[in-house]
């Protein structure tokens, strides 16, 4: 089994396995090594091995002379705002974010606080791998000190900038969140408490043990759903551990599929301002294709990951980005995802027109989505899936990123993950009969093709 | 990259800083330890060199991944350490130190769950582990908390005061100058003997790096020498900057050489409870005198401090120590070699 993964996300993998203080270290070292000394940011989720890897870490950046500030635990968007804002060099967040109990990753941002992109991590990865780090002698080794701890409140006043604080506490809003025990809880609870939300926690222990599937999907959200109408909530949030995934749960008790939270982001963004451009990629719902459209906005399509999405909304000076994992990013904001941003957007909307959660999500079209992950531990699933081309000739095909075939009602897209040995399967219909039926043929294909 | 200057030995491992000893090989080598020790509490502490915290970081990483508990002291001289792994009952400890080697150089001293160096024995066997391709990196579930112990010298120094005669040593009002080596010992030695009763002088208490060159010997200790005849002391002491060795310097500035720590040492416990005596091949033959004096026996080990102190467990011996190193040990406290100790045993002549 394959479990460990170095490209576009920086290092994931098991721990004790495959994710050793070893390759940590010479991963950190590499990082340094790019730099040449510097100042580099490096932060962390709640898991119980990130500890032990954020050790590993700032002591192989001390010993390359890197000047480290540790931001102990903190949220993945408070990690692109710090890198900038303390004027660093790079940032280093170690956390596994969607990843299941067992796995952790090191994921490095420019010193705007983006994700590398891939050229960047190419040459960072020619350095890992030639093994050959720019240790210092002792007069030169990087001293760690501590990130100012007012940091939170500096980040959270930009966040507060963008939305009407007293609008939103006028209106005595009740929100239920899940933090999947991550470093969200933190953040989010000084947020609400600002923007003078009653906020309801739960699975705020901090504790790095996951409660459930870490991926803000539907079947996540069952505490969130049976809490939010005893309890007469406005809107329910499943956060993933580090605050860059969420999915939404209306008040009328519904829970919605992940892929609708940058939807919805959207669809009141261009409420307030019709024409913008937003950023996606290849495989994120229709409905935002819809929505975007409907709004007179303009929609550009990426690879997928992260940096690509975040990328391209640097380059276009695009209003907002984000994908179906449930994750958004905003222009003139930190560059990454943000879903502390969208907690407050959305809350905003709610406040200033006076709507609730259900009605915004039903002004969205729906689409039924079904997303599978089928476990390859085959270096060729692309090879294998290029068979599959033959099995659609009435579909319109796309090789953009992975495989993509369109009909007029619906899509298919397959993906080999950049995180994880699996392919990621995405169908996308207007029926849920036709998506779920679609989705348990494509399937069995693949299947056939890739597990043999 | 040169490997020439890294040395895996029995005392442990040893290289220059950046060259031969990265954080990687530190890491490595906590894990390997870590693992020999079958997990369970390791205490950790360093001495006041600029690489230590980066190395801290490393043994910790190590420990983790292997399942120990780290238990962080901090700066403490590595008769600390040692003490430590008995009171807080560790499986081990790791002194991050390099003795008296400049700057340039750090280390890594293995102790055992007796307090004492790793013998020839066990520090085959460690290597042996080091040596092998994995290593036992457990899940995270099995995964233990770092502790910080704040207070470890005060610990150290209630033991030794309860084997004192603190009325006797504090009614002989002496003063004493201390040359801390800018070292662990710069943290603790002033209040260790204030609290006796002396009146102090102290000398490169700075934990910013060495002002004078580290190891204990005459030529380094021309400041002391100074501030004894200046100040009028009745005694000077030099540590080095982990504080296992000690050079006794006496009241008209001359050091009586770092072999002497030991015999005077020996001459006052042997006088008040004769028994036998461990030292290496290296002492003075004035300690055999002094032991001959009070019908003792001596034995003579290897040049080590753990050859010393497993001699001296097997005879039982009363003191012993190093002459070469200025290393004092007096079992009644600790097997250790321990300039507390050291310093103690002086101060009550």
């Amino acid at each position: 089994m394959q479990s460990l993964r170095i490209g576009i996300a920086g290092m994931r993998g098991k721990v004790a396995s495959e994710l050793t203080p070893q390759r940590a270290m010479n991963f950190a070292s590499a990082l340094g090594t790019y730099l040449d000394g510097g100042k580099v940011v490096v932060g962390r989720d709640t898991r119980i091995s990130s500890g032990m890897l954020h050790q590993a870490a700032i002591s192989a950046l001390m010993g390359c002379g890197c000047t480290v500030v540790d931001a102990g635990l903190i949220s993945a968007p408070e990690m692109h705002f710090c890198t900038p804002h303390l004027e660093a060099d790079a940032g280093l967040l170690i956390g596994a974010g969607h990843h299941p109990n067992g796995w952790n990753a090191l994921m490095p941002f420019t010193s705007t606080g983006a994700a590398f992109t891939r050229v960047q991590l190419q040459e960072l990865l020619d350095i890992y791998h030639s093994r050959r780090y720019s240790l210092v002698p002792w007069q030169k080794i990087g001293v760690c000190s501590n990130a100012p701890s007012h940091i939170r409140e500096i980040y959270l006043d930009k966040v507060c900038s963008k939305v009407d604080v007293d609008a939103i506490a006028g209106r005595n809003l009740k929100v239920v969140a899940d933090f999947c025990n991550g470093t969200g809880s933190f953040v989010a609870e000084r947020l609400a408490a600002r923007l003078g939300v009653n906020l309801i926690s739960i699975n705020n222990e901090a504790s790095g043990i996951l409660p459930h599937d870490p991926e803000p999907r539907p079947r996540s959200a069952v505490q969130v759903q049976s809490l939010l109408k005893p309890l007469g909530a406005d809107i329910g949030f499943v956060f993933n551990s580090d605050m860059s995934r969420a999915s939404i749960v209306t008040s009328s008790g519904e829970t919605l599929s992940e892929e609708y939270t940058v939807a919805l982001v959207a669809d009141q963004c261009l409420n307030a301002r019709p024409n913008m451009k937003v950023i996606t990629n290849g495989c994120t719902t229709r409905t935002l294709d819809e929505v975007v459209a409907r709004h007179r906005g303009e929609l550009f399509k990426t690879k997928v990951g992260e940096a690509f999405i975040v990328d391209k909304m640097i380059e276009v000076g695009a209003d907002l980005a984000g994908d179906g994992s449930g994750s958004a990013a905003f222009g003139d904001h930190v560059l990454g995802y943000d879903n502390c941003m969208v907690m407050a957007v959305l809350l905003n909307a709610m406040a200033k027109h006076r709507i609730t959660s259900a009605e915004m999500a039903s002004a969205i079209p729906r689409y039924h989505i079904v997303k599978r992950a089928i476990s390859t531990s085959s270096s060729h699933a692309y090879t294998l899936l290029r068979q599959m081309e033959k099995f659609f000739p009435d579909a319109e095909m796309s090789e953009s990123d992975g495989l993509r075939f369109d009909w007029p009602d619906g899509w298919v897209h397959f993906r080999a993950s950049n995180t994880e040995p699996i392919i990621r399967m995405i169908v996308e219909f207007r029926s849920r009969e036709k998506a779920e039926e679609t989705a348990f043929h494509i399937r069995g294909m693949i299947e056939r093709l890739v597990l043999k | 990259m040169s490997r020439v200057n890294l040395k895996v030995s029995v005392s442990g491992v040893r290289g220059v800083v950046g060259d031969s000893l990265t954080p990687n090989l530190i890491a490595d080598f906590a894990s390997a330890f870590g693992e020999y020790v079958g997990g369970g509490r390791v205490i950790v502490g360093r001495d006041t060199r600029p690489s230590g915290p980066m190395f801290e970081k490393a043994v910790v990483a190590g420990l983790l991944a292997v399942g120990c508990q780290p238990i962080l002291i901090g700066v403490a001289p590595t008769p600390t350490v040692q003490v430590m792994v008995g009171e807080l009952h560790a499986n081990g400890g790791i002194a991050i130190t390099a003795s008296h080697n400049p700057e340039e150089w750090n280390a890594l001293k293995f102790i055992s769950s007796a307090g004492i160096f790793l013998n020839y024995a066990e520090a085959a066997e460690l290597l042996d582990l080091y040596n092998q391709p994995d290593r036992g990196f457990v899940q995270e579930e099995e995964y233990r908390s770092v502790r910080t112990v704040e207070n470890a010298f005060e610990i150290q120094k209630k033991r030794i005061f309860k084997l004192l005669d603190l009325p006797t040593i504090a009614a002989a009002k002496i003063k004493v100058a201390v040359d801390c080596c800018n070292g662990a010992g710069a943290l603790h030695s002033r209040r260790f003997l204030e609290d006796l009763g002396c009146e102090v002088v102290s000398l490169f208490e700075e934990t910013d790096g060495f002002r004078r060159k580290p190891e204990p010997i005459p030529e380094n200790l021309t400041a002391l020498r100074e501030a004894v005849v200046r100040e009028k002391c009745d005694i000077g002491f030099a540590q080095d900057p982990d504080g296992d060795r000690i050079v006794v310097v006496n009241v008209h500035g001359e050091p009586i050489g770092e072999q002497f720590s030991v015999v005077l040492a020996a001459e006052h416990i042997l006088s008040k409870t004769p028994g036998p005596a461990v030292v290496n091949v290296q002492t003075t033959k004035a300690f055999s005198d002094v032991a001959a004096k009070y019908g003792c026996q001596v034995h003579f080990t290897p040049v080590g401090e753990i050859n010393v102190t497993t001699k001296m467990l097997e005879v039982e011996a009363v003191i012993g120590g190093e002459g070469g190193s200025g290393g004092v040990i007096w079992p009644s406290f600790h097997p250790c070699r321990d300039t507390r100790v050291g310093t103690a045993i002086q101060a009550w002549l």
